[in-house]
């Protein structure tokens, strides 16, 4: 779902369209965030270093926030695979300014729980955005764990708004 | 029971919007049928072999008359005018049309009811015991905390696309009459130092591997049971696997990591949530227990001596068979027998469930439960008036006196309803019924649970059956494997194969030379269940296969 500026982004490949985009506060909106898969990859080196938004892999944004990202002067964000354990240091939390999580397929929820420990183990308070395979009628499952922003096509944006709260009561 | 307020009432009604609009998009072709799937499933919602099926959650099995005749006017308006009980206490309509669910979902709001959850990979329909709140056993109501479990599981974002489904049971007395033991999560309520509070066993499970529960947490203080399931639930959502649907259930994680690392795993994520989980307070949990209140008060609880004398030997059959004890003694509990001859076990016609509905009104204080074994319950039916009621259950074909006996059999639809299915069961239940169409002989062997399931996923839970029938394919016909040994409650275990599948036609010859030979080893008094446990399964293979 997630329409890369760069080449490199592999869940669910679709045909660009003339500007990434993001689903955020009842709209798609243009998405500035550009997402790098392999910051070691030279194809990536024209965004370090730069006011660019990166979104980076999480082992790499540990491993490299100190040394090779320690002079970029634009925003950075992580992308978490549904497979990792979050663990993040107070320092990482006051330098990120945007998570990223994924849905390989709609039915693996396992980003569910990483949201929702961002949310209240964490305490992170920035954008959290949902990427990958998502259903519509999953937003508002989404929204109540704490996503915020997300990873939709125009057509599914088109009927967001319709199906992103409806419930006007909870359990939980 | 449990009455909505106007908070349960709205989330009902919009959710039966929510699926209206989302069927309706599906119908237009707008949402696929992939995209579809999952939120069909989350309604209940199942495309079968002859029509869709359509799962009605009732809740830990309690109903109220009301809610009953709206089940017999569901399947005769939208259905063939009949509805099957689930070894879940559930009840499935196999008729209905696609179109009308929404409408159908429409009319179970209206009278407090859903189908919410009953199918998809999230937490199922919270199940007890069929004797809470009145059993002489009992050490506290159960219900109470399924009704708070429901709530906490119904639409839990968190929680909503697992690796599996995932089931839930509540049991609060000194036998277990909820199988926990063989639930995802199996709750029982315990007394430490004159308090009560949580034994939670995790991991158990039937189906393909069947594997017994293992306790995670010996005793858990009640307020933190929803920062406790939270943990285990999160746990599972993070690590369960989902490569392998066949592989995807807790009992597997908790074999795979084995029951201290899991408890590891669970007990550092509960240091977590129970910061952040809401505590169950002790306000919220009387709240709670006021909707259970027994509807008769000062009552004297004590043991009653032998009740009825009667020289009818018909309805002394159907008091000893069908009736017992209550924890107050001028009342009685009565199971209601779905098990007819010549009847699928669990189906009961629309005129059955309205005559049940108005005998509930008229004996039990308009409340009904259902078992796992798929048969109904009076839970308060006062001593006198026993006879009469005896007397109208026979008119409604509901009396067989076979209540706990060889033909109260527990079967899934099996192949003629389930597109799941390898065999069909319903024509062992018939077998089973005219091979032992005597009373007498019935009464003879005594008490035996009879279990059949037409494939692996084990819906009849035959593995826990004293004697379990298990339907298998080989080449295109059916045959039956056959195991004995199984036992439901705190002291569960799973039966074992005794020889090679036979085939359907001997399957009613197989139980028989089964149960002959209990009959001439057992000692007096003895059950079939306890003569296998004192034997083994040797002499029986020898009788069968020999």
């Amino acid at each position: 779902m997630y329409k890369p500026q760069i080449e490199h982004t592999v869940i669910n490949p679709r045909p660009l369209t003339k500007c990434a985009q993001i689903y955020k506060n009842g709209a798609n909106c243009p998405d500035h965030w550009h997402l790098i898969q392999d910051i070691n990859d030279p194809k990536s080196e024209h965004l370090l270093n730069t006011e660019i938004a990166i979104i980076l892999p999480y082992h790499q944004w540990l491993q490299n926030r100190h040394e090779k990202l320690a002079d970029h002067r634009g925003k950075m964000g992580i992308h978490i695979d549904n497979t990792e354990t979050v663990n993040l240091s107070a320092e990482d939390l006051t330098l990120l300014e945007l998570i990223c999580l994924k849905f390989p397929v709609s039915a693996d929820g396992r980003a569910f729980s990483q949201a929702a420990i961002l949310r209240q183990k964490y305490q992170y308070k920035r954008e959290l955005r949902a990427i990958g395979d998502i259903q519509i009628d999953q937003l508002f499952l989404m929204v109540r764990c704490g996503f915020d922003a997300f990873a939709l096509d125009d057509d599914q944006a088109a009927q967001a708004n319709h199906l992103i709260a409806p419930f006007t009561v909870e359990y939980q | 029971m449990y009455q909505y307020n106007q908070h349960d009432q709205i989330l009902v009604n919009e959710r039966v919007q929510q699926f209206r609009d989302q069927t309706t998009r599906f119908l237009s072709g707008t949402l696929s049928a992939d995209a579809y799937r999952p939120l069909r499933l989350m309604n209940g919602l199942y495309l079968q072999k002859h029509a869709p099926m359509l799962r009605v959650a009732i809740p830990y099995g309690l109903l109220s008359s009301v809610q009953l005749h709206k089940l017999a006017d569901i399947s005769t308006t939208y259905d063939k005018g009949y509805g099957h009980l689930t070894t879940r206490q559930n009840l499935q309509f196999n008729w209905p049309t696609l179109e009308s669910i929404p409408d159908i979902l429409a009319e179970l709001a209206s009278v407090q009811m859903h189908s919410i959850q009953t199918s998809g990979a999230c937490i199922r329909n919270t199940t007890s015991d069929h004797l809470a709140g009145i059993a002489v056993d009992e050490i506290e109501d159960p219900r109470p905390y399924c009704e708070l479990i429901r709530q906490w599981s119904t639409l839990h974002p968190e929680f909503s696309f697992l690796p599996r489904k995932f089931k839930i049971a509540v049991t609060g007395a000194t036998h277990d009459r909820a199988a926990i033991s063989v639930h995802d999560i199996g709750i029982q309520i315990v007394k430490k130092d004159n308090i009560t509070g949580f034994k939670i066993i995790v991991g158990g499970g039937l189906g393909r591997t069947p594997i017994i529960g293992k306790t995670i947490k010996s005793f858990l203080p009640k307020q933190s049971l929803y920062a406790y399931l939270e943990a285990i639930l999160r746990i599972y959502n993070l690590n369960g696997r989902r490569d392998n649907k066949y592989k995807a259930r807790i009992k597997i994680l908790v074999k795979d990591f084995g029951i201290d690392k899991f408890r590891d795993l669970v007990e550092a994520e509960w240091q977590q949530t129970e910061k952040t989980s809401p505590l169950l307070t002790s306000a919220s949990i009387a709240s709670m227990q006021a909707h259970f209140a027994l509807p008769y008060k000062n009552c004297t609880a004590k043991k009653p001596t032998n009740i009825i004398s009667t020289s009818d030997d018909d309805f002394k059959a159907w008091l000893d068979s069908n009736t017992q004890i209550h924890k107050y003694d001028h009342l009685r509990i009565v199971t209601i027998s779905v098990k007819a001859p010549n009847t699928a076990p669990g189906d009961l016609t629309d005129k059955q469930m309205h005559g049940i509905a108005d005998l509930a009104e008229q004996y039990s204080y308009g409340e009904i439960r259902v078992s796992h074994e798929q048969n109904m319950v009076f839970g308060h039916v006062n001593l006198t008036q026993l006879h009469s009621l005896w007397t109208a259950l026979k008119k409604l074909n509901l009396a067989t006196p076979n209540i706990g006996k060889l033909t109260d059999v527990i079967s899934c639809p099996g192949l003629d309803f389930c597109s799941l299915a390898n065999t069909t069961t319903l024509s062992i239940v018939d077998q089973i019924n005219k091979q032992f169409s005597n009373q007498q002989l019935i009464n003879d062997i005594g008490d035996i649970k009879v279990k059949i399931s037409g494939c692996m996923n084990a819906c009849g839970h035959h593995h826990v059956g004293n004697i379990g029938i298990l339907g298998v394919d080989k080449k295109g016909e059916e045959w039956y494997q056959i195991t004995i040994g199984g036992a439901v409650g705190f002291k569960t275990a799973l039966g074992k194969i005794i020889g090679p599948a036979v085939a359907k036609s001997d399957v009613a010859a197989t139980i028989d030379k089964i149960l002959q030979t209990y009959l001439l080893q057992r000692h007096v008094a003895e059950t079939f269940s306890e003569t296998v446990c004192r034997l083994g399964i040797a002499p029986f293979k020898e009788a069968v296969y020999v």
